[in-house]
């Protein structure tokens, strides 16, 4: 009898912390759209805020990483602010062309990572320090270069990334954008597709029990709820390219962290350096590949959110890793490391960003958003600790 | 009416997927040393992690009555209060504190808002006379071997009028010396009228300290008895449910030529210049032996590991190192020996061997996934294949190779960084206590193993503190003794026993 209810007690906790991000957004999105009297859940709302989160979004993919690998990057904003400003004085007062200056941001970034790299890898200092210098030296590169002013605006090439939808191509006149439409279908064939088959692999190995009522269910579910989102665009203007390049990078992380060598480095350093190390696994190395890759993913945000913005600003990106890092956090990466993953990362940095717009929806004062941004950060790490003690 | 300090009563306690006790019954006369004794996973540790209040009270199911009193913790300091201390196989000191901070901590005596230092003294002093301990209260922890550490937990636990004496495993990491001070002690502080609870693997121990013997099997109470109805082979019988007629399986290896040497292997102290952590080590291993390495706690038989491995971080400054007779640099980090089939497991698997937050597949593949990847990208289906093999090879008792590697036994965990050693396909095997907090069952499998390895050809050096086990399972035994290569002996033509190593481990020539 008491047996039984400890078992389900335990149960259930597990389940709330399983599907704590999916009943966080239920929870978010129902109360702003009671607060903003249904302004909240429109089309084109929606898309703004998925426009205003893709820069984030991104960022949290690599600072996923960061973290699993007990690193933090918070320098992530400035950093992309940085870059910004760089790639609009290249593009306005020198006149560079779009491909040379998207070079340039990228060479600028693999140096920001070299810089992390060398002092965290190599050197063994606590890169919570060394990102927060750099994040400073950042902050004043900027103003020092851009002179404080706004750059822009920026060539019409360049913003594309940033601003730019899908075209219709067969229905040149249809109220839905029919190429996007194709894409969410193959999309969704395809994860379907995929998953049957590696579930089929995984019953046929041994590595699980077949429950296909339960797997037609998530299935279902998960094609469903994309499907839908993936309307908001349909239905309005069609995908940005912003979020074509949030879905690849995304997709592309799920597999590294899943299927290469470097990904399950990553976890292991995270996991246990030590072990890691008699393992004979290069920390250092991968240290200094996660802060080099995860600097390159930044200055892909930062191409895309100057091109959405239109002109570089000193203030571009302040805050923009404290979005990241929280997403990650509430998306069930553990700040402690070893434990984390991409789509829960940037479903959870996109529940930011609806935080973040619904609030500004509801007029309501810079104070109160930080305040309350603040204790959502306190919140999910000490669910993501007490969840870890819990189960020892 | 007997007169019981402590009754447990029908404690079933559940872990995520583990029944890991079920309607335990668990009953200590006052005043007696009570020995609790089964094999890794049988719910020892976890039984007294509920006496103590690290699981409180709705985390578990039963009843408990500590002095006549019904007891629920809420924390381990209730039952610290109850008069409860227990001492952990893991030390719980902090080293870069002293002696006194140690023993006060979390008990300061407090005096007009300050730490009353002199009375705090005084009292350590005390305590410390009374564990024949000649140490000043002022020396900091970490200066001192792991016998005193372990002294300095029992005058902690004393300070705290301690009833009821736990001590999980306290003898693991102690040399024979320092075991038969400790056993000594408990003698003495049971005449002094505390109950003393008894966890250890050292059946021998068992039987010679202990008034009374309860075993778990499975979460279950198998018996309770006083220890003068029992003897080893009755224990054993009891503990893994059935016969074992030999602890270690014989076997007669023929060893080929000489693989791996090292020459005048040195390196100093980092610390104290002038000092040597290992002084001119000559060492070799041939193809398909066993080669032991004995010696007492802190001898550098792991730092000579870890030296050779690459993984420590001095290096050594004279020594040359010849692997199948051609002379190379020492192995700069550890996957350079790896890759030239050197693997080393550590003796503390869970610190040095696993990563406890992956499951086991990540776990068993981490240090081979060189083998399985094209391009960087892990073949996921024959790395699948690899685990799963090695899994069933070894008989790891798991549901699952994705089950998360903290969730299992002591025994499983260590098979599961052998499988992990395996894949890495190595010539020359260390292994550091590979049987250490391992129960008789799993100990036995991981012999029979290693003699199957060293019939394969693969050389295996197998550091070890406890005798019977590098007498019986070594062709060769080398004995160190403070970061010297003491004495090297024969299986055939020296006749080893326990007193001619502990000789030459205590300095002899």
């Amino acid at each position: 009898m008491g047996t039984k209810k400890l078992e389900g007690a335990k149960n259930l906790t597990t389940t709330l912390y399983k599907s704590s991000l999916f009943i966080e957004l239920i929870v978010v999105f129902v109360l702003f759209q009671i607060l903003t009297d249904g302004i909240f859940i429109t089309t084109r709302n929606l898309s703004n805020l998925m426009m205003q989160g893709v820069t984030c979004s991104l960022i949290a993919v690599t600072m996923m990483l960061v973290i699993v690998s007990c690193n933090a990057d918070l320098s992530a904003g400035s950093a992309l602010g940085c870059m910004g400003t760089i790639a609009a004085i290249l593009q306005v007062t020198f006149a560079w062309g779009t491909n040379m200056t998207i070079l340039a941001v990228f060479a600028s970034a693999i140096a920001i990572g070299l810089w992390h790299g060398y002092w965290i890898a190599y050197k063994k200092l606590p890169a919570f320090i060394v990102t927060l210098a750099t994040q400073l030296v950042l902050k004043g590169l900027i103003l020092l270069i851009g002179n404080g002013a706004s750059i822009g605006p920026v060539s019409e090439s360049f913003s594309l990334m940033g601003k730019a939808y899908l075209p219709n191509v067969f229905f040149k006149n249809a109220a839905f954008n029919d190429l996007s439409l194709l894409i969410t279908i193959v999309l969704i064939a395809l994860y379907i597709v995929f998953s049957v088959i590696n579930e089929k692999k995984r019953i046929s190995q041994g590595l699980i029990q077949p429950n296909w009522k339960k797997k037609i269910a998530t299935l279902s579910a998960i094609s469903v709820v994309a499907f839908g989102i993936a309307s908001i665009f349909i239905f309005y203007k069609g995908f940005p390219y912003a979020i074509l390049i949030l879905i690849a990078l995304t997709a592309l992380f799920h597999f590294i962290v899943k299927n290469t060598k470097f990904g399950r480095y990553v976890f292991a350093i995270g996991g246990n350096a030590d072990a890691a190390r008699l393992s004979g696994i290069n920390i250092e190395r991968v240290t200094m590949e996660i802060f080099i890759l995860h600097s390159i993913v930044v200055a892909l945000a930062s191409i895309v959110y100057l091109g959405r913005v239109g002109q570089g600003t000193a203030s571009a990106g302040t805050g923009f890793e404290f979005t990241a890092i929280t997403g990650c956090v509430v998306g069930g990466t553990s700040i402690m490391g070893g434990r984390g993953n991409v789509i829960g990362a940037v479903i959870g940095t996109m529940l930011m960003a609806s935080l973040d717009n619904g609030m500004s929806l509801l007029n309501m004062g810079q104070s109160s958003q930080y305040i309350i941004k603040g204790l959502v950060l306190m919140l999910a790490i000490a669910m993501d600790v007490i969840s870890r003690n819990k189960n020892g | 009416m007997k007169d019981y300090i402590l009754q447990m009563k029908n404690i079933t306690k559940l872990f995520p997927g583990v029944k890991a006790l079920s309607d335990v019954t668990f009953n200590v006369m006052r005043g007696e040393i009570h020995a609790l004794v089964g094999e890794n996973g049988a719910g020892k540790s976890t039984l007294m992690k509920i006496l103590s209040g690290v699981y409180p009270k709705g985390e578990y199911v039963g009843e408990m009555i500590v002095d006549g009193q019904k007891q629920e913790y809420g924390s381990i300091k209730d039952s610290e209060k109850a008069g409860i201390a227990i001492i952990y196989q893991e030390l719980g000191l902090v080293n870069t504190m002293t002696v006194c901070e140690n023993i006060f901590l979390g008990n300061e005596i407090v005096k007009n808002g300050k730490i009353d230092w002199d009375t705090q003294n005084k009292k350590s002093i005390e305590l410390l006379k009374m564990l024949h301990l000649n140490e000043s209260p002022n020396t900091v922890v970490e200066q001192l071997g792991t016998g005193k550490q372990q002294l300095i937990e029992i005058a902690k636990a004393l300070n705290k009028n301690v009833k009821i004496l736990i001590l999980d495993e306290p003898t693991s990491s102690l040399t024979e010396a320092d075991s038969e001070n400790l056993l000594e002690l408990l003698r003495q502080l049971k005449a002094s009228g505390i109950t003393c609870i008894y966890i250890s693997h050292k059946l021998n121990e068992v039987l010679e300290i202990s008034d009374t013997i309860t075993v778990l099997r499975d979460g279950q109470t198998i018996v309770t008895k006083p220890t003068s109805d029992m003897n080893e082979t009755s224990l054993i019988t009891y503990m893994v449910g059935r016969n074992m007629d030999e602890c270690y399986p014989k076997a007669k290896h023929e060893a080929g030529e000489v693989i791996f040497e090292v020459k005048d292997w040195t390196v100093p102290k980092k610390k104290n210049p002038g000092q040597y952590m290992l002084n001119h080590v000559n060492f070799k291993v041939r193809r398909g032996e066993i080669v032991g390495v004995a010696g007492l706690v802190g001898a550098g038989r792991t730092e000579f590991a870890m030296s050779l491995f690459g993984a420590l971080g001095e290096k050594a400054t004279e020594g040359e190192i010849y692997l199948n007779g051609q002379k190379r640099k020492p192995f700069k980090n550890p996957r350079e020996a790896i890759n030239s089939g050197v693997m080393y497991l550590s003796e503390d698997r869970k610190r040095y061997g696993l990563v406890l937050s992956s499951d086991l597949r990540t776990n068993i593949t981490m240090a081979s996934l060189d083998k399985i990847s094209r391009m960087g990208v892990i073949d996921l289906d024959q790395e699948t294949e690899k685990v799963g093999k090695g899994i069933k090879e070894l008989n790891v008792k798991t549901p699952s190779m994705l089950q998360l590697a903290k969730n299992l036994s002591g025994g499983n965990q260590q098979k599961v960084v052998i499988i992990k050693a395996l894949l890495t396909e190595p010539a020359i095997l260390f292994l550091d206590e590979p049987t250490r907090g391992i129960d008789v069952g799993a100990k036995y499998e991981i012999y029979q193993l290693m003699n199957m390895l060293v019939d394969q050809g693969i050389s295996i050096v197998m550091i070890s503190s406890e005798l019977p086990e590098v007498i019986s399972m070594s062709d060769r035994v080398y004995v160190m003794s403070e970061g010297k290569m003491q004495a090297e002996l024969d299986s055939e033509a020296d006749n080893i026993c326990q007193e001619k190593i502990l000789y030459y481990a205590a300095g002899g020539k």
